[in-house]
Parts: structure tokens; C-alpha cells; sequence
């Protein structure tokens, strides 16, 4: 069964560009446009993988990570931080993997197949 | 004693017969007669008439002739004695010559004998008298002699004081290379020396290399008028008002060259041996003309300095008084006139805190701060102030140089550097996602091209067209701030301003289905704008408004309304009101702030004050009307 992805930004254009990526190579996939409607959709999709911007006008995406590791169904969901912010690397600890913006539709699918397959493995 | 003068004569004779004889003789001779007959009385009356010839009998009875001689030397020791003896007493007579006597006769007295003795004794006297005489001229010619010799003594000290007073003069002159007194080096002063009959005694070495050897020549020999025999000089009237006389004169040297002098002169009392003296000193004024004219321009450099620097400078006393200010410090804050630097700088009524120049009174350190001052037309000027104390002989500061550097400019530019800045740290965010959007745009137009899909091609079309417009907008803003064009006036239809504006955010109107109400009061009205950023600040505006719309929770139908119209002050409104989120009076207030953005990290906080620079530009005015919930209202007048 394909792998589903949840794509969490502010900005709807980057969730479309995202979505169309993941579609593309086979993915399912489900968008957010900030940290509180990301966690109602992740509880009612049950994403395998959330890629997250960290910079929303209404909730930070640190919050929505902090909440996300509070809901024990969810807690294992590894998530990419893919943000504009010089400093992403460091603001989500356990983040499986950062992306700066812009970025390459095939670097995102090969970080984002990556991590789905050392999950798998694990 | 004078030979017309009656000689006395002492005659000690007691045998009448003898004594009239005797007296007959000598009254003959010329003679006044004392006579005495008792030896006794004979010294008494000696001391009594002290005559200049005694004649004695040696027989007369009381008397003692070696006694009466000793009288006789002793008390008039030029008084001649002849003594008349017997026969019989020769030896008697002998020891009287012996004792002084000048003659001894023998009884009877020849008067041939009485005559030659007589004669003799005159002689003695005569001689004595002469020698006498002699002796007293010898007196009178030594005190002549050493009178003469005490004047030549004065006159020698006078010259050893004047020679020293040149010594030293020339002391001073040679030292002068080594030490403050080379002024004194450079001032030429001949100094000469004047007897009362007008004549120079005496000159330095200046004076005779400058007017050759003019010693025993007039005291007005070294001045101008000389050649019209007029003998009037410094010197002169220095004798006749026998105090020091001050005064300027024309020199001539003996290179016939003319020169102002200042002349002084110093009487010196002679006292009784030695004549007065006057002692002239003349200073050339050429030399001091040069120099002052030196120190004037020297004067007239500085002061240009001091004016031209573009800096105020101003010089504190204690109490911080200025008491000396610059051109530039007059012109932007008045003159001074001894008011206190913290009233003419920041119209204050105390000394600021941290005054650094009470500080460099304080200990005589130069200090520097930063300070916003006033100028007289009310601008604000930031300056940078350096104090330098100016201290006396004494080592205390006496006052303190303030020198202010106008750093306004500095500041400005270093502001707008600080908010380029701040700009690009605000909108790399932004950017970065609009990058992100063009790229997934690309993607989609790509993937459709290569699937044929072409539903695909137009999305991603759609996403990069209006990725681009919000490029545009944002790259127009940067530029507007970071450039601040100058602006360019030109007669434009304010329908036109609107209607473009209005195209500006049609495509996002059409995107979210919004409505936009316009109205033109009247489509020919003209307004003298700059076309090009009076559109981008209307522009800016309506795009809030847009933003405004799609922030709020919808009840009703999202709606904006432009309308253009005239006011009566001859003014062009442009109103722009939404029934958006509207906004609480933090915002309000905050609105034009750089960098404010009440839109998270959505907005970059650059449109609203880009929009106001720009109104502000043109002399216009912008106004807000809002409050939460119920939307706002902005009227742009522009004049």
C-alpha cells in the first residue's frame, strides 16, 4: 500500500508543489496549512511521514512538533522539516531530516524515500 | 698781614727815658706802640693784643724773658721777638736767640742796629706770611685738585653704570637666541647717552652700526628733521621737563634710509659733581610693523580656520558660558553672547548629564560623546562632541574647547544600512518562498508538458505568473526604500492612478473572489504626482485592504471600495476602505512603522511605509480610520 504523506506550510502554493511531487512518485498525501489544523489532520489520516515548515503566521511548526510527540498514535511519525529559516537544522531536535527552501523536487524525494525505508527497516 | 695795616708792637721797657725814645723810633717807623713797664704784666698782655713784634729790655724787673718766649711760640708762633740787654747780661741774650728770638740789642740802643733789626724782623715776618699764604694756596689748589678728582670719579662710576647697562643689554641681546627673549633679539633698539649741552656721549653697538659714530655730534643728529636745522629732539625736551619723555619719531640712518621709531628717555641727575645725563632709547617700529603685520595675518588664518571648519566650535568657561563661538556654530544657533552652551544646544535649563565638558574640567581629560542638539530653526542634528581643555601658565583648565561634528548624515546613512539590513533578514523568508512557489509552478508546467496533460501546464502557469507579480511587488518595494527615487512631478488623471492600482490586484481579487466598488467623482480631474510611485503606494494600500479581507472569518461578502474626489482645500482624495479584519490601535498607531507587520511572517512590514514615504514625498498625508472587526479606511490626500 502506498506510503502517505502529510505536507504542513502557510503557504498553500508549497503544499500544492509538494503534494504534486509525492502524487508524481506514487505517494498518497493529505496538506495543512498550519500546526493546529496539521495535528486534526494527522490524528484523521495517520500520515507515514509529516513534512513540516517551522515559520506559519498562526503556529509555529516547533508547537505542532511539540504536540504531535504528545499523541501517542502519533509520536513515531518521522518528520522532515523542509523551511526558509537559516536556522531549521537546530530548531526540531529529532527532526529525521531538514530541507532548506527552494529546494529540488528530487532531493526531496530522495530524502523523503530514505527516511520511509530506514522506518521500514526499523 | 697787609702793609697798609698799623704793625703792633709790644714794648717792655721800664726807664721812661728808654721808653719814650723807643717809642719815638718806632711811631716813626709806622709803629702802633703797646707799651709796658712792669715785667709781670708783659705775658698778659701779650695773650691780650697779641702783636706781631715784641721789644723787651730784658733788665726790666718781673719779667721772665725765656718765659715770655715760650709764651710768645706758643701762642702767636709768628711773632717776632728782639731783645735789648746790658753789658753786662750778653749771655742771656744769647740763650734767647737760642730760644727763638729774632734780634738782641745792646743798650744803647743804636737806632741804625734798631732799624736793621726792625727790618729783619719784618722780613721774618713778611716771609713767614708769604710762606703762610703759600701754604693756604697749596689747600685751596689740593681742594681744587680733589674736587676735580671727585667729578671724574662720578663720571667714571656714571660710565661703569652705562657700561654695564650695555653689557647687560648685549648679555640679553646674545642670550636671547636661547630663550624667550628672541623677541627681544628681534627688536632693534639703539640706545645713546646725552650730556646737557645736547652732545651724545655715548651709543650701543646698534646705534653705530646703524648711524655711524656720532659721538660729540647733536643729540638730534640721528633724526629725520635734522637737514631743516631744526634742533628740536626727545633729548631736549628731556632737559628743559627734566622728566622721561615718550614719544614717536622719523630716524634717519646714514644710509639715508627713513624709519619710524618710538623714542624713550630717562632723565639722570647728576648731583654736585657731575652733570646730568639723559639716556635715549629708540625702538624701530618698522620691524615691529612687520611682525604685527605677520601676527594679523597669522590672526586673520586662524580665525578663518576657526570659522571655515566644518564643525561648531565654541569655547565653555566654567560655569559653561560660551565665550567664544564659530561661523557655522552662529549660523545654525545664533549668537551666543555668553549664554550657557546646554540653553543654545538643547534649550535646557541645567547642564545635561554627563556634560563632557564639565568633565574635562573636572579632571583635564579630553573627552568625546554623542548628543542630539536643536538648531535655532527647530532640525535635529546629531553630533559628536570632542572637549579639549585649554589650560593657563598654571596647568589649570581655564576653559574647554567644544568641537561638535555634525553627524546627521552619518546617521541617516547608518540607519537606512541598519534597516537594509533588518529588510533583508524580514524578507528572506518571504523570498524563500516565493522561490519555493515558482519552482513547484516550473515543476507543474513541466510534468504536464511531459504528460501532454495540459490542465497540468495551465495550474502551473496560473502559479507562476502570480508567483511573479508578488517577485515583482516586493523586488519594486526594496528598491523604492534602499533608493528613495527622487520624484519626478507630472500632471496625471487621478483616474487613471486608480484604475491601474486597482489592475495591480485584480488577478488576487479574481483569485479570492473579492469585489471592488469604484468611484470617480469626476475622470478628467488632474493631480501633479509622480506617476510611478504614487501608483506604487496606492497600490501597496489596496493590497493591505486585499489582505484585510481574506485575514477576517466571513459573515458577509468581502468587499473593497476605492473612490477618487476633490476636497475643497484644492486637495485630490483617494479613499481605499475594506470591510476586513480591521485593525486594534496598537496596530493602528504602528501601521507606518518599518517593518511592522501585523501579518506574521506573511508580510514583510515594507508596503504601508513605502506607501507613506512616498505620500509624505509629494507633501501629501495619509489617515486611518479603524477598529477590529469593522474594517478600515485609508484617505491618501495629495495636494
Amino acid at each position: 500500500m502506498a506510503k502517505k504523506i502529510l505536507c504542513i506550510d502557510d503557504e498553500p502554493g508549497v503544499v500544492d508543489f509538494l503534494e504534486t511531487i509525492f502524487q508524481d512518485n506514487g505517494y498518497q498525501t493529505a496538506g495543512a496549512y498550519d500546526g493546529r489544523e496539521g495535528l486534526e489532520v494527522a490524528r484523521r489520516e495517520k500520515p507515514d511521514l509529516i513534512t513540516l515548515d517551522l515559520d506559519m503566521s498562526r503556529e509555529w511548526g516547533t508547537r505542532f512538533f511539540r504536540n504531535l510527540r504528545k499523541d501517542p498514535a502519533l509520536s513515531d511519525v518521522p518528520i522532515v522539516v523542509i523551511s526558509g529559516l537559516a536556522s531549521n537544522k537546530y530548531a526540531v531536535k529529532d527532526a529525521a531530516a531538514t530541507i532548506d527552501k527552494p529546494f529540488e523536487p528530487e532531493q526531496v524525494l530522495e530524502v523523503v524515500r530514505s527516511v520511509l525505508d530506514s522506518e521500514g527497516a526499523g | 698781614m697787609k702793609r697798609n695795616e698799623k704793625k703792633h708792637v709790644l714794648l717792655i721797657e721800664c726807664a721812661p727815658r728808654h721808653r719814650r725814645t723807643l717809642s719815638s723810633q718806632l711811631e716813626a717807623r709806622g709803629y702802633d706802640i703797646v707799651p709796658v713797664g712792669d715785667g709781670t704784666r708783659a705775658c698778659r698782655v701779650f695773650r691780650e693784643q697779641l702783636p706781631s713784634l715784641v721789644l723787651a729790655d730784658v733788665s726790666v724787673p718781673g719779667l721772665h724773658v725765656q718765659e715770655l718766649i715760650k709764651v710768645i711760640k706758643q701762642d702767636r708762633p709768628d711773632s717776632e721777638v728782639i731783645l735789648i740787654t746790658g753789658q753786662d747780661d750778653q749771655e742771656l741774650g744769647i740763650e734767647a736767640l737760642r730760644q727763638g728770638a729774632c734780634d738782641v740789642l745792646t743798650k744803647p740802643v743804636n737806632e741804625d742796629l734798631l732799624d736793621i733789626a726792625l727790618g729783619r724782623a719784618e722780613e721774618k715776618i713778611a716771609l713767614r706770611e708769604e710762606l703762610q699764604g703759600y701754604a693756604d694756596n697749596l689747600d685751596e689748589l689740593a681742594k681744587e685738585r680733589s674736587a676735580r678728582l671727585i667729578q671724574a670719579e662720578r663720571a667714571a662710576a656714571a660710565c661703569q653704570v652705562m657700561d654695564r647697562f650695555f653689557s647687560a643689554m648685549s648679555t640679553l641681546t646674545e642670550n636671547a637666541d636661547e630663550g624667550e627673549l628672541s623677541l627681544f633679539n628681534e627688536m632693534p633698539c639703539y640706545i645713546s647717552l646725552h650730556s646737557p649741552d645736547l652732545e651724545i656721549m655715548d651709543t650701543n653697538q646698534l646705534f653705530e652700526k646703524t648711524f655711524g659714530n656720532l659721538l660729540r655730534e647733536p643729540s638730534w643728529a640721528i633724526y629725520a628733521q635734522r637737514g631743516n636745522g631744526d634742533t628740536d629732539c626727545p633729548v631736549k625736551r628731556t632737559f628743559q621737563a627734566e622728566t622721561g619723555q615718550r614719544s614717536r619719531e622719523l630716524i634717519r640712518t646714514r644710509r639715508e634710509q627713513l624709519a619710524p621709531v618710538e623714542v624713550h628717555t630717562l632723565p639722570f641727575p647728576g648731583g654736585d659733581n657731575c652733570e646730568d645725563m639723559v639716556l635715549e632709547l629708540c625702538v624701530d617700529l618698522s620691524r615691529m610693523e612687520e611682525l604685527r603685520n605677520t601676527l594679523a595675518e597669522t590672526q586673520h588664518h586662524y580665525q578663518q580656520l576657526f570659522d571655515e571648519v566644518p564643525c561648531y566650535i565654541s569655547v565653555l568657561d566654567e560655569d559653561l558660558r560660551v565665550r567664544a563661538a564659530n561661523k557655522r556654530f552662529k549660523e545654525d544657533f545664533g549668537d551666543p553672547a555668553g549664554g550657557c552652551c546646554y540653553r543654545v544646544f538643547k534649550q535646557r535649563e541645567a547642564p545635561c548629564t554627563d556634560c563632557p565638558a564639565l568633565m574635562t574640567f573636572e579632571d583635564g581629560l579630553p573627552r568625546q560623546s554623542e548628543s542630539a542638539v536643536q538648531t535655532r530653526d527647530g532640525a535635529m542634528r546629531n553630533v559628536l562632541i570632542s572637549t579639549t581643555p585649554l589650560k593657563d601658565a598654571q596647568g589649570g583648565v581655564a576653559q574647554v574647547m567644544e568641537v561638535s561634528t555634525d553627524i546627521t548624515r552619518i546617521r541617516e546613512l547608518q540607519d537606512h544600512l541598519t534597516s537594509l539590513g533588518l529588510l533583508l533578514g524580514s524578507v528572506s523568508h518571504e523570498m524563500k518562498n516565493l522561490l519555493t512557489l515558482t519552482d513547484g509552478g516550473s515543476y507543474k508546467v513541466e510534468a504536464g508538458l511531459a504528460r501532454g496533460d495540459l490542465e497540468r501546464i495551465q495550474q502551473g502557469w496560473q502559479t507562476v505568473t502570480h508567483t511573479l507579480g508578488r517577485i515583482k511587488k516586493m523586488v519594486l518595494d526594496i528598491l523604492l526604500y534602499a533608493k528613495k527615487p527622487e520624484i519626478e512631478k507630472a500632471p496625471v488623471k487621478a483616474s487613471e492612478l486608480a484604475e491601474d492600482a486597482v489592475g495591480q490586484v485584480r488577478p488576487r481579487l479574481d483569485e479570492h473572489g473579492l469585489c471592488l466598488d469604484l468611484s470617480l467623482a469626476d475622470p478628467s480631474w488632474e493631480v501633479l504626482v509622480d506617476r510611478d510611485t504614487i501608483h506604487s503606494a496606492l497600490t501597496n494600500i489596496l493590497e493591505n485592504a486585499v489582505d484585510a479581507c481574506l485575514s477576517a472569518p466571513r459573515t458577509d461578502r468581502p468587499s473593497i471600495a476605492l473612490s477618487v474626489r476633490a476636497c475643497d482645500q484644492g486637495q485630490t482624495i483617494f479613499e481605499i476602505a475594506d470591510n476586513g479584519v480591521g485593525l486594534d490601535p496598537e496596530c493602528r498607531n504602528n501601521l507606518f512603522t518599518l517593518f511592522y507587520t501585523s501579518k506574521g511572517r506573511k508580510g514583510t512590514g515594507l508596503g504601508l511605509f513605502v506607501a507613506k514615504h512616498i505620500v509624505d514625498q509629494h507633501g501629501g498625508s495619509i489617515e486611518v480610520d479603524s477598529s477590529p472587526g469593522q474594517g478600515s479606511v485609508f484617505r491618501v490626500a495629495l495636494p
